[in-house]
């Protein structure tokens, strides 16, 4: 809002207009896409985000003219809802649409003039309803997990082809044809826009929702190359909803709040995670006083949600270990008894390279170098670590090997750790590192 | 001051494949822009024009003809207008040329004459 100050209300400007709050244009894409799916069914759901792409379009062409409206979430969803209307009743599936929300028991006037004043389109919670029930929809076990990102970013979050392929490091075009193939066959999958009821199904699809958006979350967090900007709206979309999945009457459950509360802590280090080249920082080097304290207490607040429940998952101990590192006010006052307890269970749970590799991050802190050594040699790490392309696995063991005073091994390690990456500000700190290693040695 | 119209020359279709987050930031300009000048007390009123381009009338004796203006697929449609309180051609310019609408197309200048 512009400050009108002490002006008295007819000396205010005539464009007074709200500032649109950030992201509107992309979450309402979601939203509104999500509701009129929801309701006209998911074989509508190519028309809806065309009536969406529309309502966008017309709100472009017409709010520098006119003024942005008061209410501009609602103006474009009122204005998508016509206009999906219109398309339906162009191509006149009308009535198929007609029938098929009688045979949803949820039978309404839609013919003629819409009217949107009352209806329950707008309500908050009913919005928050739609978009759960499309992120379900969108995580059928019919797609693989990385399809079900991609449409879960298309459909749910509003982001384009173009921007989600350059999160993915790949062409416009074929990303475009990943998610038409993936469209067709969620459509044709039968599946409803909604949060299935039995509880065994709930459970059963809530995990896979779970996955799809911790991998959302990786996807952006993880990778060091593609666009920095659109990597880190990847991390906030898929923070925002595991936090309405946490806070959502149905899909709410512990588990969901250990994954909101993971990916809130994990957000708000993320500032100081790398330098302005994107050359990573050590979290022993990082600024703590630029993590963000409003995401640190919301993190808080669904860890303490997230122990109500009575099962302990990965979801649970990768919180955990989060939040240890968040406590700490100095890198020296971590507790890393308490993050190797976590990693032991972790481990346990899911014996992965990435999970083993951290853990012996913590043996090394607790029990010294040799430990975390005979850590990462467990099981067949190396070869596995090899056939993965893992270059932490050869950055870890590089800097265990130096502390155990083997520059030779480390040396060779940071080489193999050079030889797997690609991007140019981690070659640079793997170099930085080398060069840092021989003149120590020398 | 003297008002002055801004008439917005664009190309409709230039818009079709823009992601929502970047039409977002185009109206963010546009309100910007227009909110600084209202602020000025320099903004007068902004019109958004129809997109089917009009219609074209003229009277040849008692002939009226009446024909479509430009086609919707035209490249050069005049999307809108502003019209603004400028001191003279050269204050009606620098507003024009902080217009977001002259990264989008091009900007016809006119003044209203004072009789």
């Amino acid at each position: 809002m512009s400050d009108t100050g002490g002006l008295p209300p007819k000396e205010r400007l005539p464009d007074e207009v709200p500032h649109l709050v950030a992201h509107l244009f992309r979450r309402s894409a979601g939203a509104i896409v999500a509701s009129l799916t929801r309701r006209y069914g998911l074989p509508a759901l190519t028309r809806a985000e065309d009536a969406v792409q529309d309502a966008l379009l017309e709100a472009l062409r017409r709010w520098p003219f006119e003024g942005v409206p008061r209410e501009p979430a609602a103006w474009l969803r009122t204005v998508a809802q016509r206009k999906l209307l219109d398309a339906l009743r162009r191509e006149g599936a009308h009535a198929r649409a007609i029938s098929r929300v009688a045979d949803a028991g949820t039978a309404e006037p839609i013919d003629g003039d819409v009217d949107l004043g009352g209806d329950d389109l707008l309500r908050e919670d009913v919005l928050g309803d739609d978009v759960v029930g499309m992120l379900f929809a969108c995580c059928t076990p019919l797609l693989e997990r990385e399809v079900a990102v991609a449409l879960t970013l298309s459909v749910v979050a509003g982001f384009t082809a173009r921007e989600i392929g350059e999160a993915f490091l790949v062409s416009e075009r074929a990303m475009a044809q990943r998610l038409v193939r993936a469209k067709r066959r969620l459509r044709e999958s039968g599946e409803e826009v909604a949060i299935p009821r039995h509880p065994e199904a709930l459970e059963a699809r809530l995990s896979r929702v779970l996955q799809v958006v911790y991998l959302m979350f990786n996807e952006g967090y993880v990778a060091t190359e593609g666009d920095a900007v659109m990597r880190a709206d990847l991390c906030r979309e898929a923070a925002r909803l595991a936090v309405l999945l946490a806070e959502h009457p149905v899909a709410g459950t512990p588990e969901a709040s250990a994954l909101a509360a993971l990916l809130l802590f994990q957000l708000a280090r993320s500032p100081s995670r790398a330098d302005a080249a994107g050359t990573p920082i050590l979290m022993e080097h990082q600024d703590r006083s630029a993590w963000d304290p409003a995401l640190i207490g919301a993190a808080y607040r669904h860890l303490e949600r997230a122990g109500r429940g009575d099962r302990l998952t990965s979801l649970h101990l990768q919180a955990e270990i989060a939040s240890r590192h968040v406590m700490a006010a100095h890198f020296d006052q971590t507790d890393w008894g308490a993050i190797l307890a976590a990693y032991d269970l972790l481990l346990a749970m899911e014996p992965t390279l990435v999970v083993r590799v951290n853990r012996a991050v913590a043996v090394g802190r607790v029990h010294g170098a040799a430990a975390a050594q005979a850590a990462l040699q467990e099981g067949d790490a190396e070869r596995e670590a090899l056939a993965a392309g893992y270059r932490w696995y050869f950055a870890v063991r590089a800097h265990v090997r130096a502390e155990a005073g083997d520059s030779a091994g480390a040396s060779d390690d940071l080489r193999r750790a050079a030889a797997l990456t690609r991007s140019t500000p981690l070659l640079r700190w793997l170099e930085e590192r080398h060069s840092a290693l021989l003149d120590s040695s020398a | 001051m003297a008002k002055y119209i801004l008439l917005l020359h664009e190309d409709p279709a230039q818009f079709a494949h823009l992601s929502p987050a970047e039409m977002q930031a185009i109206i963010e300009r546009y309100s910007e822009w227009g909110r600084t000048l209202a602020e000025a007390g320099k903004m007068h009123s902004g019109m958004k024009l129809g997109d089917n381009g009009g219609t074209h009338l003229r009277r040849r004796g008692d002939q009226v003809t009446v024909t479509d203006g430009p086609y919707a697929e035209a490249k050069d449609v005049v999307g809108g207008l502003y019209v603004v309180e400028a001191a003279n051609d050269a204050e009606a310019q620098a507003i024009a040329a902080d217009c977001p609408h002259a990264s989008h197309g091009w900007i016809e200048i006119r003044n209203v004459e004072i009789g």
